[in-house]
């Protein structure tokens, strides 16, 4: 499935996702990010996997300024205000950059809107009543009328095979579909970047199957958080692996995955089907 | 108690999908208006009254059985206010404290039913959805939809905890006080933390703290 957005390709200038020296500890004093680099050009699918804790998911949460803002949020204030995050007291350096303009307080709005994050956790992601009136939530605060968003919230249903879950509450949903839907509110802002955080974790195995294909028909930039290796193998060339805050390794997916050392190293595993090839080319090499 | 999900097919068999819930809300208002207008002792009005609801129940075709378990529960509440609150009322001079307990009971088990009823043949969505219409201030409509769509969430995810708990209680089936308020804390700060979460999320999707949906 191909959809020809302007705005999935759309790049004003220096490649999609720029990262750099990016250093972040949580409030609690762990430190999460030491310092990450990362350059992701327009129209790039990039793994980032790594064992947990490594920083995968806090690094997608900052490509759209949630993070650092979270670390110094008052749990009873509601920091949606975004004068107040461009007061001089919190200002920071930025550090990512999409699309060349910094994810600031004065460029905040921007980045949302130009990346998409997919959270862990569904339920986390879909807050309204009906399916229907959660995927039209975020075109409604893109300043889009009812009937813009209701169209384009229906059109991105259809995209990932759900318009009949329009008039739905989310919780008569399955887990899959919620996962879905979660899909459908972040395609309806149009991202350039799309941010997504173990996409097929806790996914029944046709569940994952087919989002493994729904993401795959995606076009723009993709950056993937995941545990799930042989997805990779399938939707993504490339691979960064974070250990501790850092980027430990970067290159050809295919490549790095078959490194069962280096893997072993960070707490992975070699992908099953590149050790089954390891195995039966050895099997060959032996019966030659 | 039945779930939302079991009283749907009545729902759907009867009601257009489209139904605007305000002229109910309305009618339903008036009603439980009407029954606590009702002097206490005068029963053949307030039989009467209860002979009109049967009649909506039996037309609007809602699940009576559920709607009938839905009520008893509510019926022990009721009842319980209406003797305490009997023995202050100055009709209790005139009919007696029975009988003044039991017309407040009436009275208000009445009242109970209509709105039930009303929650049973409209979905609570459509519900909200015609208080806001008719006015009601969005932060108060917006938090009961919030708790409408996390109760469901919260109530599994109690269940879970204490399930866990169980399993690791070796054999013990009541939890005392003091497990029994550390879950009821536990399960407090998991709502903070996914409060936050849901707060990113809709920071994510463009959230500027002005309610845009599609009804407004």
């Amino acid at each position: 499935m191909t959809v020809d957005r302007k705005s999935d390709y759309a790049t004003a200038g220096g490649p999609a996702v720029r990262v750099t020296g990016l250093e972040y500890a949580y409030p609690d004093g762990r430190r999460a990010l030491a310092g990450v680099e990362l350059v992701v050009e327009a129209g790039e699918s990039v793994a980032l996997v790594g064992p947990n804790g490594a920083g995968k998911s806090t690094l997608l949460l900052h490509l759209n300024g949630i993070l650092p803002g979270r670390a110094s949020r008052n749990l009873f204030t509601h920091v949606h205000d975004l004068e107040s995050a461009s007061s001089p007291s919190r200002a920071i350096s930025p550090c990512v950059w999409i699309d060349g303009s910094p994810v600031d307080a004065k460029h905040l709005r921007e980045a949302r809107r130009k990346v998409g994050l997919l959270f862990q956790d569904p339920d986390d992601q879909l807050f309204c009543n009906t399916v229907l009136e959660d995927v039209a939530f975020g075109p409604r605060n893109l300043g889009l009328s009812v009937d813009q968003a209701r169209r384009r919230a229906l059109e991105c249903l259809a995209r990932v095979g759900l318009e009949d879950a329009a008039p739905r509450p989310p919780h008569h949903l399955s887990f899959g579909e919620r996962r879905r839907v979660c899909l459908a509110g972040v395609l309806a802002c149009e991202p350039m970047v799309l941010a997504l955080d173990e996409p097929t974790a806790n996914l029944d195995p046709r569940a994952r199957r087919r989002f493994i294909e729904l993401l795959g028909g995606l076009p723009g930039v993709k950056l993937i958080a995941t545990h799930d290796l042989e997805m990779v193998l399938a939707l993504c060339p490339r691979t960064v692996l974070l250990d501790r805050g850092r980027v430990v390794a970067d290159g050809p997916s295919r490549g790095l995955l078959d490194d069962a050392d280096l893997l072993e190293k960070h707490g992975l595993e070699r992908p099953l089907s590149l050790e089954l090839e390891a195995r039966f080319a050895a099997e060959r090499r032996g019966a030659c | 108690m039945p779930s939302e999900a079991a009283l749907e097919p009545a729902r759907a068999r009867v009601l257009p999908r489209r139904a605007d819930a305000r002229a109910a809300l309305g009618l339903a208002s008036v009603y439980v208006v009407v029954v606590v207008a009702v002097p206490l002792g005068w029963w053949r009005v307030l039989g009467l009254l209860a002979l009109v609801l049967a009649f909506v129940i039996g037309w609007l075709g809602v699940a009576a059985r559920a709607l009938f378990r839905r009520w008893l529960c509510l019926l022990l509440v009721v009842a319980f206010f209406a003797g305490t609150a009997a023995a202050a009322n100055p009709e209790r001079a005139r009919l007696g404290l029975a009988a003044t307990a039991l017309a407040m009971a009436a009275k208000s088990a009445l009242a109970a039913a209509a709105m039930l009823t009303l929650t049973s043949a409209y979905s609570f969505t459509n519900v909200l959805a015609a208080i806001r219409r008719l006015g009601a201030p969005a932060v108060f409509v917006d938090g009961l939809y919030f708790m409408e769509r996390y109760r469901h969430l919260l109530a599994q995810e109690l269940a879970r905890m204490t399930t866990a708990r169980r399993a690791r209680t070796f054999g013990r089936s009541s939890l005392s006080w003091t497990v029994l308020t550390g879950l009821l804390g536990g399960l407090l700060l998991r709502t903070l933390e996914r409060s936050l979460r849901v707060h990113d999320a809709m920071l994510c999707r463009g959230w500027t703290g002005e309610p845009r949906d599609l009804e407004s």
